[in-house]
């Protein structure tokens, strides 16, 4: 990530990409630009996972989010620092990375960006159900 | 092990100026973002069937997109396969020796290929009875490259196979490509500048595990250049597949009014029917809706 996200910086507008700090409080390390979390959340299928995402932009600049590869049920707001995963019930996976990407500008193609991937446990509902 | 090496072996990253050939967040991001098509690229690469071992007569073809149109032909070159012991290659290097190199063909997309007997016996050790080895077990590891000139660029992408050094087995049933599986778009009738509009893409059949890779000629995609199975219909009865879905939703620009931009969605079937542990070769698939905006 950091090689990219240093590429982008220099071939844009030299922005600097987005930094995260924290995900539900839980803190960001970035080291070498890596940004990455320890830890495993947990969710069942039926139930919900709320994202609070901090992420701010070295430069000052709006942090918008992304979520590639996003499952089904998640929702978020671009602008927003928080998303939510309603877990379908029959939801297929057992674990999942999730991947949140920080840009500092709704183009795409010109962001400068930073990734960061969560880890993600299901476990088995209450009647033991997937 | 060896079947989750595989998999990642069988994503292939491409790009019009420089090879990757790895599933890193480097790529990752490259594939969320960078999903406008500005230059020639290869999107997609598949052998049909998904096997490359002696004898087996194959259809090599590909995706070539650049802002000018689809380019229609190739060249087809492997390294490494002299060896007289299973190689892995992972690096590009050998490609640069020649001494190694081996043409597939050259020439307009698809191209027939049959596969020949190596030159060289391979010694892969035991097989068969109690070592449960079986003979596709024995095979080089080797990158696939295809090369291509359109439009005054160029472009080259990789693949990394497994090259069996033995026959099919007689008797034993050949994959499908992942071509064969039933796919289309569902899309608005209407498409203005600036406005939302959602995509779906349908497989039919289980393929939950699969990812999506969406290009355009320009606007936005909502859901990145990279999504996931939104949904999965099983079948009604017996003998049928049921449905996958993925979506995106894509804006088109603002002064696109007039324009004609296509929109593509690759599947990499081979990682999918890996699982079946017959699917050697790259596996790709691909569909174009083109889309004029109004």
């Amino acid at each position: 990530m950091t090689g990219l996200a240093l590429l982008l910086a220099c071939e844009g507008t030299g922005n600097l990409p987005p930094i995260f700090t924290a995900v539900n409080g839980r803190e960001v390390f970035t080291e070498l630009g890596q940004a990455t979390i320890d830890g495993v959340f947990e969710v069942e299928p039926g139930g919900k996972l709320r994202l609070e995402i901090d992420a701010y932009d070295p430069d000052g600049d709006t942090v918008w989010l992304a979520f590639p590869m996003r499952p089904p049920g998640l929702s978020y707001e671009a602008r927003a620092p928080e998303g939510v995963w309603e877990v379908p019930e029959d939801y297929w996976a057992t674990e999942l990375t999730l991947y949140v990407l920080a840009l500092d500008t709704k183009d795409h193609a010109q962001a400068a960006t930073e990734l960061l991937a969560l880890q993600i446990d299901l476990k088995p509902g209450p009647n033991g159900a997937r | 092990m060896r079947r989750l090496a595989l998999a990642a072996a069988l994503l292939p990253l491409m790009t019009s100026g420089c090879l990757l050939n790895d599933w890193s967040e480097d790529a990752l991001v490259e594939g969320a973002l960078r999903y406008r098509i500005k230059t020639l690229r290869i999107l997609g690469i598949r052998v049909d069937p998904p096997v490359l071992a002696p004898g087996v007569s194959v259809t090599l073809d590909a995706l070539l997109v650049s802002p000018k149109g689809e380019a229609e032909a190739g060249t087809w070159r492997t390294c490494g396969l002299s060896s007289d012991e299973p190689a892995v290659i992972q690096s590009l290097n050998c490609f640069e020796s020649g001494q190694d190199v081996t043409e597939l063909g050259s020439g307009s997309l698809p191209l027939s290929y049959s596969v020949p007997q190596l030159d060289v016996e391979v010694s892969c050790g035991p097989q068969g009875g109690d070592t449960g080895i079986s003979v596709h077990e024995c095979a080089h590891e080797v990158p696939l490259m295809l090369s291509s000139n359109f439009a005054d660029e160029d472009a080259r992408a990789v693949s990394h196979v497994s090259w069996a050094t033995e026959p099919w087995p007689s008797g034993q049933a050949m994959p499908e490509s992942a071509d064969s599986i039933g796919r289309s778009f569902y899309f608005t009738d209407v498409v203005k500048p600036g406005q939302e509009v959602e995509i779906q893409y349908r497989l039919r059949g289980d393929v939950r595990g699969g990812l999506f890779r969406w290009y355009v000629d320009r606007g936005t995609l909502g859901e990145t250049g990279l999504t996931v199975a939104q949904s999965w219909t099983p079948p009604a009865s017996a003998g049928q597949k049921g449905v996958t879905t993925t979506f995106n939703t894509w804006t088109p620009p603002d002064d696109s009014s007039g324009q004609e931009l296509r929109i593509y969605v690759v599947w990499d079937g081979g990682a999918w029917a890996e699982a079946s542990a017959l699917a050697t070769a790259p596996d790709m698939v691909w569909d174009l809706r083109t889309v004029t905006v109004q």
